[in-house]
This record gives structure tokens, sequence and C-alpha cells, in this order.
């Protein structure tokens, strides 16, 4: 094989994470119309409390700026643990992913517990309206976060064992854009969900 | 980093921030969400003026986000991305609005009041 074949042969191989991210990328935006049908469908039920409680009456402010607070802070870590890989030291960028995973996972213990709460009261997602769109729209975005927390494990272990290249680059991204998008939706819930409830 | 050109990864074509860029964008993030409970759990405005101020500081942080962690840019190597975000903003703007237009007639023409029930 001559040099030039050679050059192309590899050309042909390099890998482009580009499209995989942009893809993915596309993937978020249908989530983000499934967010907005569940939204939309607590917006109207919202009012629709059966004679039962309302959220005023349920929620805690205070426990959920802490989990705003949690998850808010799980984004940023992940960002550092995206400026960390251009040193190319891969413990930096999994030490960070750590992190950010007991971050999640604080998060969601905080919303089991909740949940948890509300069951052992008597206000399940069968007790009215109001409460199922609520269980439907918040565990929506609490099995998101789940499943993130999972993927960050398995971020981990490629990191581990094949170090920063452009495939585990390609992940990393686009487990990024992931984590950052369910802090955005997270915003709304707090806002909609939390703090409008509680006016 | 170039001051006005955001920097390409050559392998994944994602812009990323700076130090500075995350940094910043946390600190907004967690003025505006602070600002918010404080408002709602000291009850520092009159109701109506309350669900407004507090939808308008989630559309700031939503924005803060998408462009200090996110990275959407108006650049034209990202406008794919730009173009299917603003896309599904309009999707989202007609589900959800929508929804709550026709439930509302819906309610007000069947002598239901929604706040009754």
């Amino acid at each position: 094989m001559n040099n030039a074949t050679l050059a192309s042969h590899e050309h042909a191989h390099h890998f482009d994470g580009s499209k995989y991210v942009f893809g993915f990328w596309l993937f978020i935006m249908t989530d983000c119309i499934l967010f907005a049908t569940l939204f939309a469908v607590y917006a109207v039920l919202h009012t629709h409390t059966y004679g039962g409680p309302h959220g005023n009456e349920l929620f805690s402010l205070p426990f959920v700026l802490t989990e705003t607070m949690i998850l808010l802070t799980s984004s940023f870590t992940y960002g550092l643990a995206m400026l960390a890989r251009t040193t190319g030291n891969k413990n930096i960028v999994i030490r960070w992913l750590w992190l950010t995973f007991i971050l999640g996972l604080s998060f969601i213990s905080m919303e089991l517990y909740e949940f948890h709460n509300l069951y052992v009261e008597g206000h399940t997602w069968a007790t009215s309206a109001f409460l199922s769109s609520f269980f439907t729209l918040v565990s929506t975005h609490g099995l998101h976060v789940s499943a993130g927390l999972v993927w960050i494990l398995a971020m981990i272990h490629q990191l581990h064992k094949y170090g920063i290249t452009p495939v585990s680059k390609t992940k990393l991204t686009s487990l990024g854009l992931f984590w950052h998008f369910l802090d955005i939706i997270w915003i709304f819930v707090f806002t909609i969900v939390y703090l409008m409830g509680a006016i | 980093m170039a001051k006005h050109e955001p920097e390409f990864d050559v392998d994944t074509g994602a812009t990323y921030g700076t130090h500075k860029s995350y940094t910043t964008g946390f600190i907004i993030s967690v003025v505006l969400t602070l600002i918010s409970f404080w408002l709602v759990g000291f009850g520092v405005l009159p109701k109506a003026q309350l669900y407004v101020v507090v939808g308008i500081l989630a559309l700031v942080q939503l924005f803060v986000q998408l462009v200090f962690f996110l990275h959407l840019s108006t650049h034209s190597k990202a406008s794919w991305n730009l173009l299917s975000f603003l896309f599904t903003l309009l999707m989202v703007l007609i589900f959800v609005l929508g929804t709550l237009w026709i439930m509302y007639h819906l309610y007000e023409n069947m002598g239901m009041n929604a706040m009754s029930m």
C-alpha cells in the first residue's frame, strides 16, 4: 500500500462523532415534546383535587430548594468533567463523574423520600387527578435522572477501560446534553409544580 | 480558546464552555433559583404578580442554561441544533397553550368552573 491509499484509508475510518451528538440532540428535542404534554396535562388537572389536598398543603419549599440546588450543582460538576477531558487525564474526568453521580443519587433519594411520605400519608396517584398528573410528571423526570445515573456508571467504566478516545468523548458529550437537559426540565418542575403550587 | 469564535471539538463537532462560562452559568442559575424561592416562600408580592415573575425567572434561567451549559449558539456550525430547538419550542408552545386554551373553553361552555373541581 502506498502512502496515498494509506492516508485515504485512515481518513475513511476516522471516527466522526458529530452526527452521533446531533442525533442525540434530536432525541432530546423529542423528549422535550414528551415533557411538554405531561406539563400540559398537569396544568389542566392540577385544580382537580377531588376534595383532597392542594399542592400548598403537601409540598415543602425548603425540601424542594435543597433538591434543586443538588441537581443544579450536579449539572455544574458534569460541566467540570467535560472540561477535564482536555487535560487527557481520565482520572480527573472520572472523579468529577463520581461527584455528579453522588449528587444525582442524592436527588433521586430525596425524591423517593418525598413520594414515600406522600404515599404513607394516603396521598397516592389514585387519590385525585391532580396527584395522578403530579406523580406522572415528576416521576417521569425522576426516571430520566435514574437512567442518567446508570449511564454515568457505564461512562465511568468505559473511561477506565479505554481512556479518553474520540468514541468515549462522543458518549461523554451526549450524556452531558442529557444531564443538562434534565436540569432544565427541573427548572419548570420546581417553578410550575412546587412554586406555583405553593402560591 | 478564541475570544469570538467558539471552539469546536475535532471528534464530536460540539462546542464546550470554559471554566469561566460554566461558573458564570452556575452562579446566575443559583441566584435566579434563590430569588424565585424567596419570592414565593415569603409571599413578597401579590399572588397574581408572583405567578408572572416566577414564570419569567424560569424562562430567564432556561435561557442561561441553554447558553452556558448546552452552548446553544447562533454560530453557523451549530445552526441545525438551534433550528431543531426552535422548531421544538414552537411544538411545545402549541401543545401547552393549545391544551390550556381548549380546556378552558370546554369548562366555560359546559358550565363547569375549573377552580371548584
